[in-house]
């Protein structure tokens, strides 16, 4: 693997503003919800990122922006030396042509009047490709990367006819036909049923191995993180607070909320008695977020030294970054 | 549980086959609901007669019709020459009614076409864009809804010169609002669906969305408003006719009405006031079954079990 | 004694184009203070069957053979006015999508003071108390009785249907996948809360998932179901150490952990589940086991005993050793997805 980055993402933030009303508009005071507040990333070329969190860490949002399915307040993203400011016709139709998504609900994914042959059609035609014969190949060619066989008889169905796993592997079809760099998968697995999970996932490693495609995988199941991707980033209310290789990361926990979240994961083993760390389950109020370290409010390992920290990332272990104030040993001590 | 049903079904699926398509499960619906089917039947034959009204009817409109003495048949009751009876001035009600059909569905169908295409064009860009686009529209909307509507007509038809044109062109002014309101609370979540978000992922531009993605599903919503909207302006034209802001030169059951009002005969003329009166609540029953059969396609909770 | 006896249950879905054979000769039993886990993939028939004992199925759903033995009675053939005082007093439920079934004009206390007031003869003092005790448990603030639904996160609400649900003291608690809608550390708390609640009030819980590692950690026992059909029961224990039938061998390989076992490539069971319409022939199992042979194709595994509280649906309990190290294989789930390629080719 090369160490030549796709994706730059440097000081990102997404506020949206919660002063609507008509009497809003008088008050000084704007309230923001801070739904990511400056967070920096990278994602190197043929890597899987695994983005983790729980709902409203951001990390949708994260995966929405990468796409320019949302604007960002502020910060810079650059994909593969183009600046996302970079407004022009002709950075968009590039940007539209490398970037694709998967998004979590299969039912939902494709449009419920087309036929499958259709939907992977789209992307095509918006692109330009006329010729019939040359469009029914590829869509053929991306039926059967997908995995769906035989091809020509699916082609023709409606959504309505496949399966939860079927569907979803249309999407992914509709995401590699017209040879994307990157594609953002939300959730891909989540609402399927757990027998065919494997499969999906095996596939978009395989689209990885072969296509030598770039990955940001969003999730909430640090399992399916921990076999897909080859780094993870954790976050926690708008912050990433841990990043690093994906194994070392799931085995040497640095920050004490991947601690938690990894203690909270239930074992498919009678015999392992898990160590159970107990926090506060409710979230602060996302509005009025704690000062200082996000965490501190729910943390076990909290100081008021905590109070007044700014979330900056320390390299604890090789490339594993922490954004806890203390080291591995310190947090041990305390306890 | 329910899921087993939503797994493939058959493995051999003809290609291009849409067995959700909205005509085909009217077409099934037709086999259970008589109503329906009388509905359609009616409609049909009322077609007919429009299209063919100037040979279906058996006289001229305005002709004077005399008896062997030479005297004007004056309000005769349905005879075998005059199946309605007469006006009058020995008009024949028969030819009137035929001839008055054509404006009926001519004013119905170009009126809630109309309506229809200015109210879910307006609705869907409203729903789809969102944000100021959505305000603008919306308040416009709710300034139209302030008009009331007899009043705006008679006005307009007195400010133009009165034809059936001009009937159309109110009806349509003042209807779109409905249909607009109704389109755009459904686009609005029809745009939340990520197919959506998928399709402005793989490049798809607004007009591109609107057209292929968010359109075909408020389309069977947009049939039904057009059925009710068919209704809404026949009785429009009826009402504006028999108020005496019709146009002269066309044949209207309204304007029927209207003459037969104004010459005092109401009470003592039953035919003259029955056969307009029963044409206009004929189509208008049969427009509603035909729109309650499509309501059920439309609206699955409605569908039969 | 038992407190839970199904004995060869059978539910059918009547539809327009058919009947659906959700629920076929289901048997088991749950003593007191056991609880059982119900496994198995979306249209596999668990949630019907806790429907069913809970006497909640949909107006198409029919009870068309076996009986549900509660405490010795049938609960099939109750009326409706029996089966009332049974809920709640007797057999509470907690499912997937409760917290939505809150009322949001209303207080959470308040719906939960009308719950206990309807099933009891207490006095409104007495169930405002027992509503705080029960929040006490589930780790919810008293002031929170006085809460509105949409003042709530999830966790609460879900917690506060939990709290209902557990208000008076029910003997069977059917959980229906209580906690897939929230965030896993949300979950493993409410989860652990639950399993607290049922050992101290020595309540016996049928646990429906389709994750299987929160059973291994919730029950005693597991029930894997496929296809409307118990295909292997056993107990944790054993189960997650050896499991028997080729479809559990299937979920096993299907499981990403999250512990450092390099188990090798995870490896989904091709195929989907079978359509339950029609005539049913042979195992359930059949299109997407790798080891089906011929009488597999024609004829229905009974249910047997192959060890303590160990029993299996499958021809062929004697090849276990094949089978598990078959299985681990890649080919030998590859040949399936072939298999069934060429059986759709050939239909079409």
């Amino acid at each position: 693997m090369s160490n030549e980055y796709l994706i730059k993402v440097e000081n990102l933030k997404k506020y949206y503003s919660i002063n609507k009303g008509l009497k809003d508009v008088f008050s000084k005071e704007k309230s923001y919800v801070k739904a990511i507040d400056d967070i920096s990333f990278t994602i190197n070329k043929g890597e899987i990122l695994g983005l983790a969190g729980e709902s409203g860490s951001g990390k949708t949002t994260t995966g929405e922006i990468l796409v320019q399915l949302q604007e960002l307040t502020d910060g810079s993203v650059t994909f593969d030396g183009y600046d996302f400011a970079d407004k022009s016709k002709e950075a968009n139709r590039r940007f539209r042509q490398d970037v694709q998504m998967i998004f979590q609900d299969p039912y939902e994914t494709l449009n419920p009047r087309f036929t499958i042959f259709e939907t992977i059609a789209e992307p095509l035609k918006i692109f330009g490709m006329k010729d019939k014969d040359e469009i029914y190949e590829k869509v053929i060619e991306a039926l059967e990367i997908a995995e769906l066989r035989p091809a020509e008889q699916f082609a023709f169905r409606y959504p309505h006819e496949l399966s939860g796993g079927q569907r979803q592997r249309v999407a992914i079809a509709r995401g590699i036909v017209i040879a994307p760099k990157f594609i953002v998968a939300d959730e891909p697995v989540s609402m399927l049923d757990v027998s065919i999970r494997a499969d999906i996932l095996n596939l978009l490693r395989n689209l990885r191995d072969k296509m030598g495609l770039t990955m940001l995988y969003v999730s909430h199941d640090l399992s399916t993180i921990k076999y897909l991707c080859d780094r993870i980033a954790v976050m926690y209310l708008g912050k990433i607070v841990e990043i690093g290789d994906v194994k070392e990361v799931i085995n040497n926990p640095q920050h004490p909320y991947t601690k938690v979240l990894l203690s909270s994961v239930p074992i498919a083993d009678p015999d392992y008695i898990r160590e159970r760390i107990e926090i506060d389950d409710e979230l602060p109020d996302q509005i009025n977020l704690p000062v200082g370290c996000r965490f501190e409010p729910r943390c076990p390992f909290a100081t008021d030294k905590c109070k007044s920290v700014d979330h900056a990332l320390f390299e604890r272990r090789d490339k594993q970054w922490s954004a806890c104030i203390y080291t591995d040993k310190e947090l041990i001590l305390k306890k | 549980m329910v899921d087993a049903m939503n797994k493939p079904r058959s493995k051999t699926v003809k290609p291009k086959d849409k067995s959700n398509s909205i005509s085909r499960l009217f077409l099934n619906n037709l086999k259970r609901d008589k109503l329906a089917l009388i509905g359609v039947v009616i409609l049909v034959i009322f077609l007919i007669i429009g299209v063919f009204s100037e040979s279906l009817a058996p006289y001229d409109p305005s002709t004077r019709h005399y008896n062997e003495e030479g005297k004007i048949r004056r309000l005769e009751p349905p005879s075998k020459e005059h199946p309605f009876g007469t006006t009058d001035i020995g008009r024949d009600i028969f030819s009137q009614v035929i001839l008055g059909t054509r404006t009926a569905l001519i004013v119905g169908l170009l009126a809630s076409f109309l309506v229809t295409f200015i109210g879910s064009t307006l609705g869907i860009i409203s729903g789809y864009f969102g944000g100021k686009v959505d305000a603008i529209i919306m308040r416009i909307v709710d300034l139209f809804y302030a008009i009331p509507f007899i009043p705006f007509v008679i006005v307009l038809s007195a400010v133009l010169s009165p034809s059936i044109w001009n009937v159309i062109l109110a009806v349509s002014l003042l209807s779109w609002r409905t249909v607009t309101r109704l389109v755009r609370s459904q686009v609005l979540s029809v745009v939340q669906r990520p197919f959506i978000k998928a399709a402005r992922v793989s490049g798809a531009g607004h007009g591109r969305i609107m057209l292929k993605y968010v359109l075909p599903n408020v389309i069977p919503l947009i049939m039904l408003e057009m059925a009710f909207n068919i209704n809404a302006a026949i009785m429009a034209e009826a009402s504006i006719a028999f108020l005496g802001f019709g146009d002269p030169t066309k044949q209207s059951w309204g304007q029927i009405l209207h003459i037969n009002f104004v010459t005092g005969n109401s009470r003592n003329a039953w035919w003259w006031v029955a056969s307009p009166g029963l044409a206009i609540v004929l189509l208008l029953v049969s427009v509603f079954f035909v729109s309650r059969a499509l309501e059920e396609v439309v609206d699955p909770r409605l569908r039969g079990r | 004694m038992n407190l839970l006896e199904v004995k060869n249950l059978d539910i059918d879905y009547v539809t327009k184009e058919g009947n659906l054979k959700v629920v076929r000769d289901v048997s088991f039993t749950l003593k007191q203070g056991e609880s059982v886990g119900l496994v198995g993939e979306s249209g596999c028939g668990k949630t019907t069957l806790a429907k069913t004992i809970m006497r909640l199925l949909p107006d198409n759903g029919v009870i068309s053979g076996g009986e549900i033995n509660y405490k010795g009675e049938n609960i099939v053939t109750k009326n409706k006015e029996e089966i009332r005082k049974l809920r709640l007093n007797e057999i509470a439920m907690i499912s997937q999508s409760a917290m939505n079934s809150l009322n949001p004009v209303y207080t959470v206390g308040e719906q939960i003071i009308e719950g206990i007031r309807s099933h009891t003869n207490m006095s409104k003092k007495e169930a405002i108390k027992r509503a705080e005790e029960v929040f006490a448990i589930i780790g919810l603030e008293k002031k929170r009785l006085k809460s509105y639904p949409h003042q709530m996160s999830g966790g609460m609400k879900q917690r506060a249907i939990i709290a209902m649900a557990l208000s008076l003291n029910p003997s069977l608690i059917i959980a229906d996948e209580p906690t897939t809608a929230l965030d896993v550390v949300v979950q493993d708390k409410i989860l652990s809360q639950i399993t607290e609640i049922q050992k101290q009030t020595k309540s016996s819980m049928i646990f429906i998932t389709h994750d299987i590692s929160i059973i291994s950690e919730l029950c005693e026992t597991i029930i894997v179901m496929y296809g409307g059909k118990i295909m292997e029961k056993s107990s944790s224990k054993v189960f997650f150490k050896a499991p028997y039938h080729p479809y559990s061998l299937g979920l096993q390989n299907a499981f990403p952990s999250i512990l450092d076992i390099d188990k090798g490539d995870l490896i989904s069971i091709p195929g989907a589940p079978p359509n339950l319409m029609g005539e049913l022939k042979g195992c359930r199992f059949k299109e997407r086991c790798p080891f089906r042979t011929d009488k597999c194709m024609e004829e229905l595994p009974e249910l047997k005993e192959i060890g303590e509280d160990h029993q299996i649906a499958c021809h062929y309990p004697e090849r276990v050793d094949e089978f598990r190290e078959e299985s681990k294989k890649k080919e030998t789930w590859q040949m399936v997805s072939d298999r069934i390629i060429n059986e759709s080719k050939g239909d079409a």
